[in-house]
């Protein structure tokens, strides 16, 4: 008999790595250094997002790599970038801080919804995949786009489910389904809107292979319990995406056997 | 020597080779990645590099981020 203690589900594996946990945690915007290290303890993250910045001589700050345990992928993003040029010299500056050569590609040249550029996206990946760099894209969830990007070397593709920071979901779900449907060289991460664990639970029933969330868990009260909930979530869509749920049906089905002795067999009412 | 330091033009006088720019203003230098005038200057040639007059130095870090 399978019991969830004998789940049989394949590994994570982006890169050259096997993941256990599918839950990426972003960095951004915790109100303290303590407050992340909870939450990255208490989410049993993997995998971390980092920035890149130029230092502030004026006001010392300590260094975020001391708050990150050493066990943990450091995923550096290209936040700031709003072309591929720009995105490829931080990748390039990003190996030389010691973080590893693990890229979350963001091109970004709209303020207002911080939509990705998919374009300058795949001409970044491309680049920087031929120069050894683990690349893990974020995308406007577009089938031809990600198809693009495996070409061009991602080792992951990761569509937004909503815009960043917004907390609104999967509004892009129909859309992130056909990419999870189509794509099978490479995991399926949904970066971005995530804001509560249902959400997470809902793109990992989908069949999604991982979840990045930041913006909710470090704006809540309590972020290390929030980033628990997530993880349970994500654990949970995972099983329930292994179970092969079944699908909605339009009309009632009944879920108890009809009585059967309350009707004679000739006015009985099917409910 | 003026220096271009991270978008201030900023005045060195004792200031010879990238290691002593970077030992003379950061406290912690671990993580931290130098660019040359657009050039990547790996940690190993900071004591090799001199500055010059003018030269543009950027000095990034990594912060926190989503």
């Amino acid at each position: 008999m399978k019991t969830p203690e004998h789940i049989e589900d394949s590994p994570l594996i982006i890169g050259n790595k096997t993941f256990t946990s599918r839950f990426l945690l972003g960095t951004g915007k915790f109100k303290s250094k303590k407050d992340l290290s909870d939450a990255i303890k208490s989410s049993g993250t993997q995998m971390v997002t980092v920035a890149l910045r130029r230092i502030d001589l004026e006001h010392h700050e300590d260094n975020i790599i001391e708050y990150i345990p050493k066990d943990i992928t450091l995923l550096t993003n290209t936040s700031g970038a709003r072309n591929a040029d720009e995105a490829i010299r931080i990748a390039r500056l990003a190996k030389h801080t010691g973080c590893g050569n693990w890229i979350k590609i963001e091109v970004i040249n709209d303020t207002k919804y911080l939509l990705p550029d998919n374009n300058e996206t795949i001409k970044a990946t491309e680049v920087l995949a031929a120069e050894g760099f683990i690349v893990l894209p974020y995308m406007y969830p577009d089938l031809y786009a990600a198809r693009a990007l495996v070409k061009a070397g991602a080792a992951a593709i990761m569509p937004l489910g909503s815009c960043i920071g917004t907390n609104k979901g999967l509004k892009a779900k129909e859309f992130i389904q056909i990419i999870v449907d189509e794509i099978d060289e490479v995991p399926i991460i949904v970066d971005a809107g995530i804001g509560a664990p249902s959400q997470a639970a809902e793109a990992m029933e989908m069949g999604v292979d991982a979840v990045l969330a930041n913006t909710a868990i470090a704006t809540a009260g309590q972020p290390a319990y929030l980033a628990r909930a997530f993880a349970q979530a994500i654990e949970a869509g995972r099983l329930a995406y292994l179970s092969k749920l079944p699908p909605v049906q339009k009309t009632a089905a009944p879920s108890s056997p009809l009585t059967g002795f309350l009707y004679d067999e000739h006015n009985a009412v099917t409910n | 020597m003026n220096v271009h330091l991270n978008g201030k033009s900023r005045q060195f006088d004792d200031v010879k080779t990238l290691y002593d720019l970077i030992r003379q203003n950061i406290k912690n230098s671990a993580f931290i990645v130098a660019e040359m005038n657009g050039e990547i200057i790996g940690r190993d040639q900071w004591p090799n590099k001199f500055i010059n007059d003018g030269d543009k130095v950027e000095l990034v870090s990594p912060v926190a981020g989503g």
